[in-house]
């Protein structure tokens, strides 16, 4: 994917998931303080769901996901890295004990119901209500 | 004694039937303790007081009366806890707004609580400067060692030289700190809470002191909150979880640990439970899941935590397994519950670590005080094991939506058999055999058409998958003939496709069986948003709603 595409996709989470108007590609978001940790967790999370891609969420440094330009960047080379089919790099999870499968599965499950909990919640889901508490 | 005096045990009752009563009964007890602190910044309850005390005095000074609402247009910091107390304090209501939301949000936020004066921090400066603001407003939070970091003060001060009004931090520095008389009474609200919702309106849900005090008459004997305590205040203050926070934080005595905005990525978390030694910590799942998936949990993690609390989604429970199986000390237990009834209506603790993780973790037994009702769609009650909508009543339930008496009224109803008051959630459940209630989703995504139960999701899934179509919104709208619910969808089509509503419709016959297929179709150039930048679902019901009636 273009990386031109993955910034228009990324711009379509801040406003359709995190109702915050889309910073340009080039914006400092943590300077800005636009995203909190609960925000940046759901956006990361969406981008994994709506381009298809698994971030290194353990060997990210906060310097990748500054600007909606970088959290491009970073997914483009992750797709290629997938695509070059150098999956250990493209995890460097290899050695987590997590394991990518385990949440991965899971958590596709939990942000399609965000509104499981009820009430109060941040992320809107696209039924439209706000997920609440 | 006189007849007139007041004893102290029934000075003490009073205070402890509102909120800031309660955090100044704590601020008596423990003055030197450490009540909150973020990023090196540390207030301790002598101070929170003494600086909401302040501050309260200048609010009603700028004419601040018993139920008037301040905005608060802060980051998360120890001065927006100042805020929201200084606010309680003289009496308003305080409504905490997420400084970044597009200003337009923003904008219908203000002109709808209609605000006494606004209280907004620095960083929010650019914020006010796009915003209408007939209150009056000022910059509470001094800048933080003498100068201020950027321009945004300085585009704030601007602003306050344009209105002429407004005040800074050092006009609340000058006031008296003593404490102050408080007319407040229990059911007085507290806070109002904007949740964005699909309409593009925001839905203001009224808070008073009375349900948040008996949420924690519930919570804090049950979790076993004392003073000493290190808390996490991970969630944004708008957030109504922040309540249970802040107020569950401030009456025992404990340190709130502000979540700043610098701590993000899983292992930096992770290094804030370890570093500050946090004996809570309460957020949402998809957190729990971002710390997993992260590698940041070692094993033997976390040593003093006591308490892992979630709420607000679903926690897959292999996130939950991992959690449990790398940090073994603490209780874990599942809220649930709407904004309508704060924090938390039901609870579940988990004992031992899911084996098997397809099995949804329950959401448990009402909490102390609040009842919770699996009814149909007549408002009766389901029989054990059966699905219905989940509804709540009891002490934990709002008055209703601010100044929308239509949205209350459909929302907060009277249960026909008990003249109970109860609060539909909107979301589906099961209670079992041992009275232990289940989730099941969510009321609106699912419809009954023709007799059958249907996910308008999976209409929406099986559409998007069609090649040519750009997006789509699957709605259900009310019908008088004997479908019952007439299932409509409005689309676009991607710019070079060769797709025509007949060449769809066969398309998604293929994929789905008749009784799931849209009735209505609306082809549109693009699909309508609301300023939130969603799709607008309502507004396209209403339209569908419309062509139905004069069909």
């Amino acid at each position: 994917m273009p990386e031109a595409e993955i910034v228009e996709r990324i711009e379509r989470i801040f406003s359709d998931t995190l109702s915050i108007a889309p910073p340009a590609p080039d914006v400092d978001m943590i300077e800005a303080a636009l995203l909190d940790s609960l925000g940046l967790v759901t956006l990361l999370f969406e981008v994994e769901q709506e381009i298809g891609v698994q971030l290194p969420l353990e060997a990210l440094e906060i310097d990748d996901l500054r600007s909606v330009q970088r959290i491009a960047q970073l997914v483009a080379r992750m797709q290629g890295s997938e695509q070059g089919g150098n999956s250990k790099e493209a995890g460097g999870r290899a050695s987590s004990g997590a394991g990518d499968g385990l949440v991965g599965a899971d958590t596709e499950k939990s942000n399609k119901a965000p509104t499981g909990g009820a009430g109060d919640g941040p992320v809107d889901s696209d039924t439209g209500e706000e997920a609440g508490t | 004694m006189s007849a007139s005096a007041v004893s102290p045990s029934a000075a003490q009752e009073r205070a402890s039937s509102t909120l800031h009563g309660r955090v100044s009964l704590a601020s008596e007890r423990w003055p030197e303790q450490t009540a909150v602190a973020m990023d090196g910044e540390r207030l301790s309850y002598a101070e929170l007081e003494a600086a909401g005390n302040r501050l309260a005095r200048l609010l009603i000074e700028r004419g601040v009366q018993r139920g008037d609402r301040v905005c608060l247009l802060q980051p998360k910091s120890p001065q927006a806890i100042v805020s929201m107390l200084a606010t309680l304090k003289a009496g308003g209501v305080y409504v905490p707004v997420d400084v970044a939301s597009p200003a337009v949000r923003v904008q219908r936020i203000l002109d709808v609580a209609e605000p006494r004066v606004v209280l907004a921090g620095q960083a929010a400066g650019k914020l006010a400067g796009e915003l209408r603001i007939e209150a009056e407003w000022g910059v509470v939070d001094g800048a933080k060692n003498g100068e201020p970091a950027d321009g945004t003060a300085d585009e704030g001060h601007r602003q306050r030289e344009r209105k002429g009004a407004g005040f800074g931090a050092a006009e609340a520095a000058a006031k008296d700190d003593g404490a102050l008389p408080t007319e407040t009474a229990p059911h007085d609200a507290a806070h109002i809470l904007f949740t964005s919702g699909s309409t593009g309106v925001p839905k203001g849900v009224v808070i008073t002191h009375a349900m948040v005090t008996a949420f924690l008459d519930w919570a804090l004997p049950y979790f076993g909150h004392r003073s000493g305590d290190r808390i996490s205040g991970h969630p944004p203050l708008h957030f109504d979880l922040s309540t249970f926070d802040i107020y569950g934080t401030l009456s025992s005595g404990g340190e709130l640990h502000l979540v700043g905005p610098r701590v993000l990525l899983p292992a930096q978390l992770a290094r804030f439970i370890r570093e500050n030694e946090l004996t809570q910590w309460f957020s949402v799942p998809s957190t729990f899941a971002y710390m997993v998936k992260g590698n940041a949990i070692e094993d033997g993690d976390f040593p003093t935590l006591e308490r892992v609390i979630w709420c607000g989604e679903v926690l897959p429970p292999a996130v939950l397994a991992h959690w449990m199986g790398r940090v073994r000390r603490p209780s874990y237990t599942n809220l649930y519950g709407p904004t309508e009834a704060t924090i938390a209506s039901t609870y579940h603790t988990v004992t031992e670590p899911p084996r098997d993780t397809s099995v949804p973790i329950p959401i448990g037994t009402p909490c102390g005080g609040e009842d919770v009702l699996v009814l149909d769609e007549h408002l009766q009650p389901v029989s054990a094991g059966e699905t219905g909508e989940l509804c709540i009543a009891g002490a934990g339930l709002s008055p209703g939506y601010w100044r929308d008496e239509e949205r209350t009224r459909a929302a907060f109803l009277t249960q026909p058999g008990t003249g109970e008051r109860v609060y539909r959630t909107g979301d589906l459940g099961r209670r079992d055999e041992r009275g232990t209630l289940h989730y099941a989703g969510r009321v609106d995504s699912q419809i009954k058409s023709r007799g059958y139960r249907i996910e308008l999701g999976e209409i929406e899934t099986a559409l998007s998958a069609l090649e040519g179509v750009g997006e789509c919104a699957v709605v259900a709208v009310p019908s008088e003939g004997f479908e019952g619910t007439l299932i409509c969808c409005a689309w676009s089509a991607k710019p070079d496709a060769e797709l025509d509503p007949p060449k769809l419709r066969k398309k998604l016959r293929e994929a789905l069986p008749s009784y799931m297929l849209p009735a209505r179709w609306l082809q549109m150039p693009e699909l309508p948003r609301n300023v939130a930048g969603k799709i607008d679902r309502r507004g396209l019901k209403e339209r569908f709603a419309e062509s139905a009636r004069n069909a």
